[in-house]
Order: structure tokens, then sequence, then C-alpha cells
């Protein structure tokens, strides 16, 4: 019970910290605390709890908290108090219209037939609540909840904090198997109080006061209730209490003389409290010490619902799921000056008989293109082999003019860059470059589109290729088997 | 516990997107720097994995292996006189870098090649298959060691999966995963890690740890996001003002209701983006349409009813027979239950419990101002697109979030729920956000919270 009580002050802490934390209001500590509790080697649940701990400090939850307790303890003492008194009510209210006249069977339904109403419906509800899957939502929860808050708000000096965390406890002694659990206890708490009202009540009445116990009936048949006489003195009798036997129960029938003799009022008197006993206040008192290990249990086992966005925020601040490590190998190179590209004015057509060559070209741009005579057409470079065949190629070229054809695509990195340097520096005279895009287009955005362009400038530039002798193509992409067909 | 972490290297040619699988993998939306630009990511730089403060995985980023053609050439040209493997000519080329000034980027690669445990091989499958491409393969098989190529980018339309898986099958890859760093999928992360399992046997459990939690998390943060929105639509939806029934102009009420319902919108949205790890700073306009944490589009423009679909009509004919609810459509608000007639009107009140002290406030002389029906499904379709697209946005994502504007359905109970909500409004937590936590105010929330996770189900389990 201990670390059941142990365990519920860290959780209802760590739900009034929730509470004043998501109704907006800062707790200046919080980020230290943070960072302390992010370095521990506690899981992320008891982190969550240690935070809050550190943090109820600054918002005097703790006292606020004990407040809510003492309320709530006060206001089931109240409870119970008045359960007794009903109780007391009930059973006297039961002999005030009699004389000195008892109707046995009458007073038991008083004094047992509200008990066993009421844990039906305590039966009903358990099932109700287990099958929507969540705590109370019965009666007594209401009933209680809106006591708590009508007696919070109405505390006289009290403090900003007092209302949520009111509400915290709620929240936590409502919810689930605590709140199930926790409403039964208090159920069999009021209902042992009214039936131990009564009992008292009884037996002051019976010390004080003489009754002749009768039954009466009007449909049913004598012996059926002799029966049920007998049926009901079962238990007593074990138990080793005094009860009525068939002549004295024969003999109390209403009109019959019997009833008044000593011994058989002693007889009634006693298995009506013995009843009262074995099928009120025991029963009750057994459920309720099952609520209290099952409320102790739960307890013990309650976890926060770690689901829920404030801790799921929480958790990544406090237990993250990656931390830096920072820069291991810095770049020691200043970065490549590339020149920012000087955007062509007029571009210079490219002459006729200029020789052409493709560079890194995939399916989507199928090389050569048809304008291009086979005498022209330098092939394409897509590896070391056919790079080293094609600088050959260029430096046989002599003067005539060398047209590099790119793709759009292509990422114009220093491997690319690399290659038409050693062109450009392979050949005598003026290079130009097409860029080649597809109607396939997998450029995304116009603004990808752009920069792109502007990498490709750059890169040219910084490869020696003037901006007005670049240009660009546009491919109306076509089935490429049907092109491979026609050679 | 003691193991230490698995030293993995990220890399790949320039823009295959490294960086991009960082941030995907470690959650930061800020790791780095990612562009279309070559050559952006120009050191190496780490992070690390962590499950309960313990790191599984240390991640480097490493600049692209921009040359691939160039470097293979050197590699294979050194001679030193002895026959060398791999490993052997990696490390005879970084002790004689000096030799190779242009290849400074590429050594910082091969270090890290060298150090690891483990590497990714980041391959951007919209590309063909190039010489480039073969070469980078040959220059990652001298260091001899495990390799998960990662196929990036499978999303796009023209990605060439298949022939680069056929490809890298081939060159003896064959433990390659597809996981898209912008179309975000935990499945696909989750086989990523499965392959570091099969290819790491003796640090299985250690993986299986970063997969579970990570499972973990992927849950709650779905479930905590479901919350929010049910949390929302309850605030706002059982949030109500008190206007004198003699008072005319109401201008101030409506301003005051309508500037409360956008701030609650507001941080549900925040929350939202804070729950998948999206700071609100971090994404500017032209990302998200949310701005600053919030929607670009007001909760109350007409236009929005348009673009979710919402049938105002229903709605306001009622409020227009009970002779109430002229700011309907343009305020996005409704008078009811002015009189019992607006009651029935269906807007405001399911004849719950709480009649009685509605007819009371008849009486005194009051009407009460809330949100109107179409206004609460706007906010409700919204917030549901933001989750679900959230939840399939890599880290590394640059492109505006894409909302479709069809038309979507409502859930079945939708009606009940408003009735619930409708007829207890002292479940609202509006204005301040905080109020008790009724036991059947958390009981519907569950409820509604469990219908999202039902209706989107299959993409939350993804």
């Amino acid at each position: 019970m201990r670390r059941g009580k142990n365990r519920l002050d860290a959780l209802l802490t760590a739900e009034a910290v929730r509470g004043i934390e998501e109704s907006g209001q800062e707790l200046p500590a919080a980020e230290q605390i943070e960072l302390t509790v992010a370095t521990s080697e506690l899981m992320v649940e008891e982190r969550i709890l240690q935070r809050a701990n550190l943090l109820a400090a600054e918002a005097d939850v703790a006292a606020s908290l004990s407040r809510v307790r003492r309320l709530a303890r006060n206001l089931s003492y109240a409870a119970i108090a008045l359960f007794t008194l009903l109780g007391a009510l009930a059973s006297m209210q039961a002999f005030a219209h009699t004389s000195a006249q008892v109707n046995f069977y009458w007073l038991l339904f008083i004094l047992l037939g509200i008990n066993l109403a009421s844990l039906i419906a305590w039966v009903v509800g358990l099932w109700l609540s287990k099958r929507a899957g969540s705590g109370a939502g019965n009666a007594l929860g209401q009933a209680s909840s809106f006591l708590l808050k009508k007696l919070v708000a109405g505390m006289g000096r009290q403090r900003a904090a007092d209302p949520i965390v009111a509400s915290a406890w709620l929240g936590v002694m409502l919810d689930g198997r605590i709140g199930r659990w926790s409403l039964s206890r208090l159920s069999h708490t009021l209902w042992s109080g009214y039936l131990i009202g009564g009992l008292v009540m009884i037996l002051l009445l019976f010390a004080t006061r003489q009754y002749n116990f009768v039954w009466e009936t009007t449909l049913l048949d004598d012996r059926s209730f002799v029966h049920l006489t007998q049926l009901l003195a079962v238990l007593p009798d074990q138990v080793g209490f005094s009860t009525p036997d068939i002549d004295q129960i024969t003999g109390s029938r209403l009109g019959a003389d019997a009833g008044a003799l000593a011994s058989a009022r002693k007889n009634w008197a006693s298995l009506l409290i013995a009843s009262l006993l074995l099928y009120g206040i025991v029963p009750r008192l057994l459920l309720l010490a099952l609520s209290s290990a099952l409320l102790s249990h739960a307890l013990r086992n309650a976890r926060l619902q770690l689901s829920r966005p404030y801790y799921v925020r929480l958790r990544q601040r406090i237990m993250p799921v990656a931390t830096p490590l920072g820069v291991v190998d810095p770049d020691e190179e200043a970065p490549h000056a590339l020149a920012p590209p000087r955007m062509p004015g007029d571009v210079l057509p490219i002459p006729a008989g200029a020789y052409w060559l493709g560079i890194e070209l995939g399916p989507q741009e199928p090389w050569p293109f048809p304008e291009i005579a086979t005498r022209y057409d330098l092939g394409n470079i897509n590896d070391r082999a056919s790079q080293h065949q094609a600088t050959a190629a260029v430096k046989a070229l002599g003067g005539s003019p060398l047209v590099l054809a790119v793709s759009l695509q292509r990422s114009p990195d220093r491997g690319l860059g690399r290659i038409i340097s050693q062109l450009v520096a392979a050949h005598p005279r003026s290079v130009w470059l097409v860029l080649l895009e597809s109607t396939i287009n997998t450029m995304g955005s116009a603004s990808e589109r752009d920069a792109r362009l502007c990498d490709w400038y750059a890169l040219a530039e910084n490869c020696g290729i003037e901006a007005d002798r670049i240009t660009q193509r546009v491919l109306v992409a076509t089935d490429p088997r049907h092109r491979a067909g026609n050679g | 516990m003691a193991d230490t972490a698995i030293k993995t290297a990220v890399v790949g040619h320039a823009n295959a997107g490294k960086t991009s699988l960082m941030r995907t993998l470690l959650r930061d939306v800020r790791f780095g720097s990612v562009s279309n630009h070559p050559g952006t990511t120009r050191h190496v730089e780490g992070g690390a994995l962590m499950v309960n403060g313990e790191p599984i995985i240390d991640l480097y980023d490493t600049p692209g292996l921009e040359d691939s053609m160039g470097l293979l050439e050197v590699l294979e040209e050194i001679r030193p006189g002895e026959p060398l493997d791999g490993i052997e000519r990696l490390r005879y080329f970084l002790g004689h870098l000096d030799a190779y000034p242009l290849y400074q980027q590429e050594a910082k690669v091969i270090r890290q090649l060298l150090h690891s445990d483990l590497f990714f091989y980041v391959i951007d499958c919209r590309e063909p298959i190039l010489g480039k491409y073969r070469d980078e393969i040959k220059v990652l098989a001298f260091a001899a060691k495990p390799v998960i190529p990662i196929l990036n980018f499978v999303a796009a339309g023209s990605a060439q999966t298949a022939v680069w898986r056929e490809h890298l099958a081939r060159q003896g890859l064959h433990a390659a995963v597809e996981f898209d760093t912008v179309v975000f999928s935990f499945e696909g992360e989750k086989r990523l890690y499965q392959k570091v399992q099969s290819l790491l046997e003796e640090r299985y459990d250690q993986v299986q740890r970063l997969i579970d939690d990570r499972q973990q998390r992927a849950q709650m943060s779905w479930q905590a996001g479901t919350r929010c929105i049910a949390e929302l639509l309850v605030d706002v939806g059982a949030y109500r003002l008190e206007a004198p029934s003699e008072q005319v102009d109401m201008q101030q009420e409506l301003a005051l209701l309508q500037k409360t319902a956008r701030k609650a919108e507001a941080r549900c949205v925040k929350s939202l983006l804070q729950l998948f790890r999206f700071s609100a700073d971090h994404l500017d306009a032209a990302q998200l349409p949310v701005a600053g944490g919030r929607w670009q589009a007001d909760l109350f423009d007409p236009a929005n009813l348009k673009q979710f679909g919402v049938k105002a009509g229903s709605a306001a004919m009622k409020g227009a027979a009970a002779g109430a609810g002229i700011d309907l459509l343009t305020g996005g608000l409704s008078l009811g239950l002015a009189t019992a007639l607006g009651a029935a009107a269906g807007v405001l009140l399911g004849g719950g419990r709480r009649f009685g002290r509605d007819i009371s406030a008849r009486v005194r002389g009051f009407h009460y101002l809330c949100i109107e029906d179409a206004t609460l499904q706007v906010l409700w379709h919204r917030q549901i697109q933001l989750l679900t697209a959230l939840l399939d946005r890599g880290h590394a994502a640059q492109q505006p979030l894409q909302l479709s504007a069809s038309s979507r359905a409502l859930p079945a109970s939708w009606e009940r729920w408003l009735t619930l909500i409708r007829s207890n409004s002292h479940w609202s937590r509006l204005p301040k956000n905080s109020g008790y936590g009724d036991p059947d105010r958390e009981k519907l929330i569950r409820e509604i919270a469990d219908d999202i996770t039902a209706s989107n189900g299959e993409q939350a389990r993804r």
C-alpha cells in the first residue's frame, strides 16, 4: 500500500504539473530541470515523474494537493456520517408506525432491500464501465466530482493551482481501473455505514423497548413463509445465533398468540440482527476489502498515459531520439569559388559542320538525336573508356567546332566539371554547350529548374565555356524502342 | 546494454539525398543543409540514434562522391610495387593524399568507410545507371564492409526502382531497401533497420531495441495527434458565449468567439507539428499552408466550405427556418438557442440533459453564441488532413504539402458527437485551455480519437 501511495503521489504531481503547463503557465525552472533529467539513467516515465516532482516545488503543488486530499477526505467522512445517519433514520422509521408489533419481513425488506438494489446497481455499473473501457461515468462519480469542484471553487484563500490540482486529482482518481475501484470502495463504505447505522439503531431500540414479531400475508401460503424463515435461519444457525423454531414461526402468524412469548421474541430479534449482519454488513465489508485490494493493485500498476500529446512532446525533449555528434571531419578547403553566372545576352548560333559529343546522357535523352549526321557524332561519354576515346577524338578534330550536350537532369558535379574541363582544354577553339531537357520532365518545380540552370551556367563558366555559347534544347520524348528500330 | 553504437557512414553520389536520409532518421529538420546544388555537404557530420539514452547507431553524413570516375582511376593506378587489396589501396590513397589535391572530399568519404562497421549507400532512383555510378560501387567495394543500398526517391514518377535493383543485384548488393526520405513511411524505416540486423547478426538485440522504440513512438505520436483533434472538436464545439438577447449588435461577441476558435485551432496545429517533430518556425509559408503554426486560409473563410466539400446547406436551412442564424454563412457562426426554435435547428442542442438550463437562459434573456456546424466540419477536415499529411512527410521534404481539395466523408457518429458536445458546454476548456477532466468528456474524446484511427487506420499502420 505504501508503494501504491507513493506511486499515486508521483502520478498526481505529474498530472497536476501537466494541468498547470497545459493551461499556458510557464514554469521557469523547466528548462534547467529538463537538462538535468535528460542526462539521468532513468527510463522515460521515471524521467517525467522526476521532472514533475522537481517542478512541483516551484508551483507549490504539494500544498494544493494536500488541500485537495483533505477536502476529498472530509467530503467522504461527511458522506459516511450522512449515510450512517440515514441508515439509523431508516430503521427508526420502520419501527415508527408500529406500536409493539413489528412485521418481521417488512422490516427486513426496508433494511436490506435498498442495500440489495444499490448492490445490483453497482454490479451493473461495473459491467457497463468495463465494457465501455473507461472509468466510472456513474452517478457517484458525477456527484463526487461535482461536489469537489464546487468546494474547491468555493474554498477560501484559494491558490491559483488549486482548481488545476483538483482537476488532476479527479482525472486520476476517477479514470480507468483506479476510478472503478476507488468509486467501488467509496460506494461500499457508504453502504456499510448505512447498514451499521441501521443496526446500531435497532440494537438501541431492542435494548430499550419490547417488540413482538409477527408476519402476515394475504396471497401467499403459510407453509412457504415457514420455509423461507427456515432458509433464512440456516446461516445464522451455523454461526451461533439463536433462531425461532417451527412452532415459534407458525405461532408468530398475525393473530396467533405464540409470537408474544419471550423466547420467541428473543429468537426473532436474534434472527433479524443476524440477517442484517450476515446478509448486509458482512458482504459489504468483504466487497469493501476486495475493492481496496484491487484499488491498491491498480495504484501500484498505475501508468501515466504517455500517448497524451503533452507527454509525447515532453518525451521528445527529455528522451531525445537522437543526439548530434557534431562535425568530425571539417571542410578545410576554401569553398569552390564558383563565379556567379553571367546570363547570356545573345546566344551565338551553333555553326554548321560542328561535331557533337554527349556527356552522361541517359535513356531519356537518346543519343544521337536525329539531326546529327553520323559523321558529326562523337558518341556519348558514359565511362572511363568512352571518356578517353572521346578526348582522343576531340584532339583529332583540329579546328572544327565542338558542341557538348549534357542533360539538365544531371546535377553539375565535380566529375562532370573535370570531364568538360579536360575536353575544353583538348580543343583549340571555343566549345558550345547544349543543355538537354526531356519532355518527361522530372525537374519538379520551376524554381528547382532555374536553380539547376544557374548551377550549369556557373560550372560551364568555370570550365571555360562562355555563357553566350550555352543553349537549351527540349527533346520530345519518343518510345526508345521505336528509335532503336530506326537505327 | 554495454554495446557500443554501430558506426554507420552514409555515402552516395552528390544530391542522392544523404543529408535527407540523416534528417529523416534523426527526425531533425535542422540537421545539415539540404539543397539541389551539388556539394552542399562538404564536411562529415554525425548524429546518434538513441534509445533510452543509449546510442544505438552513430550515423555520419559524408560529402558526395562527386568524381567517382576519376577517383576509381586514381585508385586503380596505385602501383606501389606489391599487390594490394581494396582496403590497403584505400589506406595508401589516404596516406598519399598530397598527391591528389582534387580528391579531398572523396578522401573524407573513404576515411569514414574505413572507420565504420557498416554503410548506407544512398541512390537517387530517378537517375539512369550511368558509368559514374558503376564506378562508385566499385570504389565502395574496396572497403569490404557490409553495405545497405538505399533506394531514395522511389515515390517519384520517374523512379527506376526495378532497374536499379537488378543492377545492384548484379554487383552482389542484395540488401537494398526502398526508403523515400521525402515521402516517409515507418514501414520503410523498419525494413532498413531489419537489414542492419541481418547484416550485423551480433547486434540483433541492440537494433531490435531501436525498432521497438521507434515503433512505440510512432504509435504514440499518432494517438496523441488523434487526441489533439478530438479535444479541439470538443473544446470548440462546446464553447459558447452569453449575450443579452436585447442586444442588437453582437459584433464584439462574434469577434471574440471567432478569435477564441482560431486560437484553439492554432494551438492544435502547433501541437500536431510538434508531435511529428516539425517546428512551426522552420516551415515557411511556401511549404505548408500552415504558417507560424496557423493555417493560412482563415478558419472562417467561406472558401473553406467549398474546398472541404462541406455542405453548409442543411444546418443553414434549418437555422433559417427557425428564424435564427442569419450570420451562418457569412460569419460561420450561429445564433442558436435564442428561442426554443433555435434548438430545433439542430445546430446547437440535441435535447440533452442541459436543456432545462438553456431554457432558463431564454427566460433570463440570454443568447448563446457558438461556433457553427459547418465551421466545425472545416475545422475537423483541416486537422485530419494535416495529421495524415504529417504522417507521410519525411523530415527532408522541401516541397509544399499537398492538400487534396476533394470532399471527405464525415465520421458516421458525427451527429451524435455534436449532440453530446453541444449539450455539455462545461466540457470546453476554452478560452484558457484549462478545465476539469470530466469522465464523460474523456470517454467521448477517446471514442473520437479511436474513430480517427479506425478510419485512417491503414495509413497509421504503415
